[in-house]
């Protein structure tokens, strides 16, 4: 059979709808994108943002990205990337919002809608218009408006139907589902909460983003570790064909590499890229989450004297940092620091 | 005299190499260009540039981007990498093959799409026998 290597990696991509290029068809305030080769600008009409490319919006900021069928409303605030990742041989796009608000909406279905991601939970859409929320501590607020969403967190999933809201926080599965409010949930008000409860109890706020760092480490090591095993099994076939080739068989080791070397290739690429998804979730989390709690934290204690809870969320807060920078340190690359 | 012809060749290699220069720049990296850079990036141990070669709106610049990628496909122990047979009259099909240094060769097709002055990769396939595969289709 005739196939490709890279082209799972250049071409699967482009198959599935999260890859297809999203273009910004509004901005005004402070919104810049950050391009994935590090490069950081204006949010201006007409820019194209693909995998890799993310939007971050200040307080006055806003974007509305249109993408083939769906178009989202990023809301002040908001850190969001596109992004995409290898599951069950083909790649998926995902749509990470890592703080902030966004509204998607969609004008029709076509089962390859790329996955939603917080800090907390994965959303499957299967609905036209829904808005997902991602709070200072890590939290995210799911509302659907009209369709069907599947919200994944910790091994659990809940359904929700058209004006229906699950709240899910981070390590944790998606909590009991509830009607929303008519009018639509202000931001601010919800995540000032967020930030109330994490005043209130640093530590636990900040094991809930160790908890959800910890997920991404174990997936960053899984793919690691997969990709580590079919290295190897690469590199052990290649020694059979090196012995062909020892032998003057060019013809048998050429054959060897479409026939056996060629497949396991294509997966040890795949795997590169998950590996690279999970890592790069991870620093999102750090940097965004986790950075952020430390920032407001210090802030408090600047002005307050320091207390036992700053203390514990101190501790939490290095176990945090050890952890990044042993597992997924290792698996960044300098372009995505 | 002598050291006026001296002055006189001097000024001729110093506007030969600024026309050079700016010629370069001008006309930027052409298709053969980029082949022959994308090769000899293989022929690096530090495969950290290669995503340069491709173009920045490229769906996976994450696994270009990742060195793991070209050593899974193009191992350094397999240096140096040559090609033969270039074909690039069509910037949608531009073909070559890419043997290793036991003589393993590989069919490789870019498209390629300008970025100002430069030819840049937009996509790339690579297939151990001498059929591009025409399954994965770009919509």
């Amino acid at each position: 059979m005739k196939s490709c290597v890279l082209a799972a990696l250049f071409l699967a991509a482009a198959l599935a709808a999260g890859a297809v290029p999203a273009g910004v068809a509004y901005t005004e305030g402070q919104a810049s994108v950050r391009l994935k080769s590090g490069t950081v600008r204006d949010a201006a009409i007409g820019d194209i943002l693909n995998t890799g490319d993310g939007v971050r919006t200040g307080a006055d900021g806003f974007v509305e990205l249109e993408q083939r069928g769906v178009t989202l409303r990023i809301d002040p605030g908001t850190v969001f990337t596109l992004m995409e990742k290898e599951q069950k041989g083909r790649t998926t796009g995902v749509l990470s919002l890592v703080l902030g608000s966004v509204k998607f909406r969609y004008d029709k279905l076509t089962g390859q809608e790329p996955l939603i991601q917080t800090a907390s939970c994965i959303a499957g859409v299967r609905g036209t218009e829904l808005t997902v929320y991602a709070g200072v501590d890590g939290s995210a607020l799911i509302v659907v408006e009209k369709g069907a969403v599947e919200v994944e967190a910790e091994g659990a999933t809940v359904a929700l139907a058209p004006e229906e809201a699950v709240e899910v926080r981070p390590g944790q599965p998606p909590g009991a589902k509830f009607r929303p409010p008519r009018e639509r949930i202000d931001y601010r008000s919800w995540n000032d909460e967020k930030l109330r409860a994490l005043m209130a109890d640093p530590a636990a706020a900040m094991q809930d983003v160790l908890d959800q760092l910890e997920f991404h480490i174990a997936k960053t090591n899984e793919a690691w570790s997969l990709y580590q095993e079919y290295s190897a099994r690469l590199k052990q076939e290649r020694e059979i064909q090196q012995e062909m080739i020892n032998a003057k068989r060019i013809e048998d080791a050429q054959a060897f590499e479409r026939d056996v070397v060629h497949a396991i290739t294509v997966q040890t690429s795949n795997l590169v890229l998950n590996y690279r998804y999970y890592a790069v979730a991870a620093l999102s989390l750090r940097r965004f989450v986790g950075g952020r709690m430390y920032l407001l934290q210090k802030a408090g204690q600047i002005r307050e004297s320091a207390d036992s809870s700053f203390v514990s969320f101190l501790a939490k807060y290095e176990q945090m940092l050890s952890a990044f920078e042993e597992h997924i340190i290792p698996r960044l690359l300098e372009v995505d620091i | 005299m002598k050291r006026k012809l001296v002055r006189l060749l001097l000024l001729l290699l110093a506007i030969g190499w600024l026309f050079y220069g700016v010629s370069c720049s001008l006309l930027g990296v052409s298709i053969e260009d980029r082949v022959q850079q994308f090769v000899s990036d293989m022929n690096e141990t530090d495969r950290s540039d290669v995503y340069l070669n491709f173009h920045p709106d490229i769906f996976n610049m994450a696994g270009a981007q990742d060195p793991d990628t070209w050593e899974t496909n193009f191992p350094v122990l397999k240096i140096p990498y040559t090609y033969s047979a270039l074909n690039t009259s069509d910037p949608l099909n531009v073909t070559f093959t890419v043997i290793n240094t036991d003589g393993l060769h590989w069919s490789i097709r870019f498209e390629v799409e300008k970025l100002d002055n430069d030819w840049m990769i937009s996509e790339m396939y690579k297939d151990p026998g001498d059929v591009f595969a025409t399954t994965l289709i770009i919509n």
